[in-house]
């Protein structure tokens, strides 16, 4: 202890005063917890439901986008090798070669995010095991076309704008607007650099690859901002990314959310690929997705002072009076404005909404060019909903169109709306 | 108004280190049993609300925002996968995010130093002149919320650098520099607040 932190503490020193907790609280507290904690596990967990569809968790998949070169092997770290400095532009110049990308391997957040409330077989602590086929979109800048199949049968594919899931278990495809699966940004890009240079404590080691010898990079990171932690392991030769772990935690511990066990990479992968398979008797429902249509138990979307008024207004004309003043609030980072027109946000704290909702300098919104029509009209179990899109120039200078889905609803026999949630991440446009 | 007695700010309190293999079978068991659970809460209750004491001063908002906390651990223990230490660090993160919340609010912050000037004279236990405290408070609130932390967690809660840069999501030589600077102020505040007194 310095002087300074010495002469701190002498000041301190002796001062009291009441800091001892009150057990009526205390107990009282407890009582909520306890409450709360039953009603979180009949509910699930809504704002992880959220974030996947503000950003679709799957999308963090693509953080790891790459591969090939099936590895399944225990990794020896001690046996360390002298080997020349690792770069890893190495790894992106050898990644570009290639446009499509087959990976497998477990998810635990998959399974929470979309099988468990599509399909509901998926326990919130298991891992699923899920195959991924990805090509990448006109921009480069993403996946376009991409599959997904989980080990319990259900099948997704989607292209930019719209998304498609099997599930056998009902026998039913769900289709919806907007893509809710994706590898973005696609590695080839700058996944791997943005990696290096924004998170800490990145970290390489050489080593071989016990089973075959093979001599391979292992590189780990983790992002208190985000909450993650990674691991990567490269081939030295080929300078592929061959398997990589991503953890909800900076410790890299427990089970990884993501565990890629086998990349495998293609110059292209045919269209066939990206077809949904299911059987021709299939039933089909389109509009919002089953599980997003569940929303009676989320309070503030039932609360009056959330969302506008739009008596004696027609659809159209209720989307265009909210997602003006969306706009607006969001171009211009009016936190407590996105709170009450996008209900679901009203407890985030501001750190909260800038990173979920995109309000960084790079994704900034300059101008709104166009609010389109209402269409695709469904209904959740408070009211009707219709998916509106939006084409937005951002700092960044490229136009987007995303679809935010608005929810109608009647209270006390009064018209009123909200911004329920976006219906599938943005789309560059060219 | 006060309950209970009074204890000294030097008194270093946090989470009761002993008891961590017990705290990291209670974390296993508690995302299964809500009784592990309470368990656990009851263990760590004292030690964030005294926490949120020493960051407010006031006990109603601190037991507003140790209830907020204690929420948002109930909402995001799923995600909790570190080990026990980590979780007493993580219990801290948490509350130090609901109290600057907390303190972000203008107007709470307004009635919270109104309240800190009305309590000066008032602690008939103490054995100093009460406007130690009130000075002490004074020049606390005038440090950004994320000073006031790390004077907090290292003069009040006892935690090293290192477990504060891991509270805070920092390294240890940036807590130590900021810890350098926050002393700075405070100094420089409580000479000027004693030469008015």
């Amino acid at each position: 202890m310095n002087d300074n932190e010495k002469q701190f503490e002498d000041f301190v020193h002796n001062i009291k005063f009441d800091d001892a907790p009150d057990p009526a609280h205390r107990d009282k507290l407890e009582q909520k917890l306890l409450y709360a904690l039953g009603k979180h596990a009949r509910q699930g967990r809504p704002i992880e439901i959220w974030r996947i569809i503000m950003e679709s968790r799957i999308t963090k998949l693509a953080a790891a986008a790459v591969i090939i070169i099936a590895v399944m092997l225990s990794i020896n770290l001690l046996d360390k090798t002298v080997t020349p400095a690792y770069a890893i532009e190495q790894t992106l110049e050898a990644m570009e070669r290639f446009n499509a990308v087959y990976l497998s391997g477990t998810f635990g957040a998959f399974g929470k995010g979309f099988g468990a409330p599509i399909v509901g077989t998926v326990s919130e602590n298991n891992q699923t095991a899920i195959e991924i086929w990805a090509q990448v979109n006109k921009q480069g800048t993403r996946s376009g076309n991409i599959k997904i199949k989980s080990a319990d049968g259900m099948v997704g594919v989607a292209d930019e704008t719209q998304s498609k899931f099997y599930i056998p278990q009902t026998n039913t495809i769900f289709i919806q607007q907007g893509s809710y699966i994706m590898i973005d940004p696609w590695p080839s890009q700058n996944f791997l650099m943005e990696k290096q240079s924004k998170s800490e404590d990145w970290k390489v080691l050489h080593g071989k690859d016990p089973s075959t010898g093979r001599n391979r990079i292992f590189a780990t990171c983790h992002s208190t901002k985000n909450e993650s932690s990674w691991w990567f392991e490269f081939d030295e030769e080929s300078k592929l990314l061959v398997r990589f772990k991503q953890w909800d935690n900076i410790y890299r511990q427990g089970k990884p959310d993501y565990d890629i066990q086998k990349i495998v990479y293609h110059e292209e992968l045919p269209d066939e690929i990206f077809k949904l398979e299911a059987p021709e008797d299939a039933k089909i429902f389109e509009g919002i997705f089953p599980f997003m249509a569940n929303i009676s138990e989320f309070s503030k979307l039932n609360d009056p002072s959330h969302g506008i008024s739009v008596e004696g207004l027609n659809k159209d004309e209720a989307c265009r009076k909210i997602l003006g003043q969306f706009w607006q609030a969001i171009k211009g980072h009016d936190f407590n404005l996105i709170r009450k027109l996008l209900p679901i946000t009203a407890d985030w704290e501001d750190e909260t909404l800038v990173g979920n909702l995109g309000l960084n300098d790079e994704d900034d919104i300059v101008e709104v060019l166009e609010i389109g029509s209402p269409s695709d009209e469904s209904a959740t179990d408070i009211g009707p909903v219709v998916i509106v899109p939006s084409i937005i120039k951002c700092k960044d200078g490229k136009t987007r169109e995303i679809k935010l889905i608005i929810q109608f609803r009647q209270i006390d026999g009064q018209s009123s709306c909200f911004v329920y949630s976006n219906s599938g991440k943005a789309r560059e446009l060219d | 108004m006060t309950v209970g007695i009074n204890s000294s700010l030097e008194m270093k309190i946090s989470a009761d280190n002993s008891d961590n293999s017990v705290d990291g079978c209670l974390i296993a068991e508690a995302r299964r049993d809500p009784t592990a659970f309470a368990k656990l809460y009851r263990r760590h209750y004292d030690a964030v609300f005294r926490y949120c004491m020493h960051r407010l001063f006031e006990r109603q908002s601190a037991e507003d925002v140790t209830s907020v906390a204690f929420l948002k651990v109930v909402e995001n223990f799923g995600r909790f996968k570190g080990s026990e230490r980590q979780f007493r660090n993580w219990l801290y993160k948490i509350a130090t995010n609901a109290v600057n919340n907390h303190l972000r609010k203008a107007v709470r912050r307004k009635v919270l130093l109104k309240h800190v000037s009305e309590q000066a004279g008032y602690d008939s236990h103490s054995d100093v002149p009460a406007e130690k405290l009130a000075i002490l408070r004074r020049a606390i609130f005038t440090l950004k919320p994320r000073y006031q932390t790390i004077i907090t967690l290292r003069f009040f809660e006892d935690l090293k650098s290192t477990e504060i840069a891991e509270v805070l999501g920092s390294s240890d030589g940036t807590v130590r520099s900021q810890l350098a600077r926050a002393l700075a102020k405070l100094r420089k505040e409580i000479t000027a607040n004693r030469q008015e007194v």
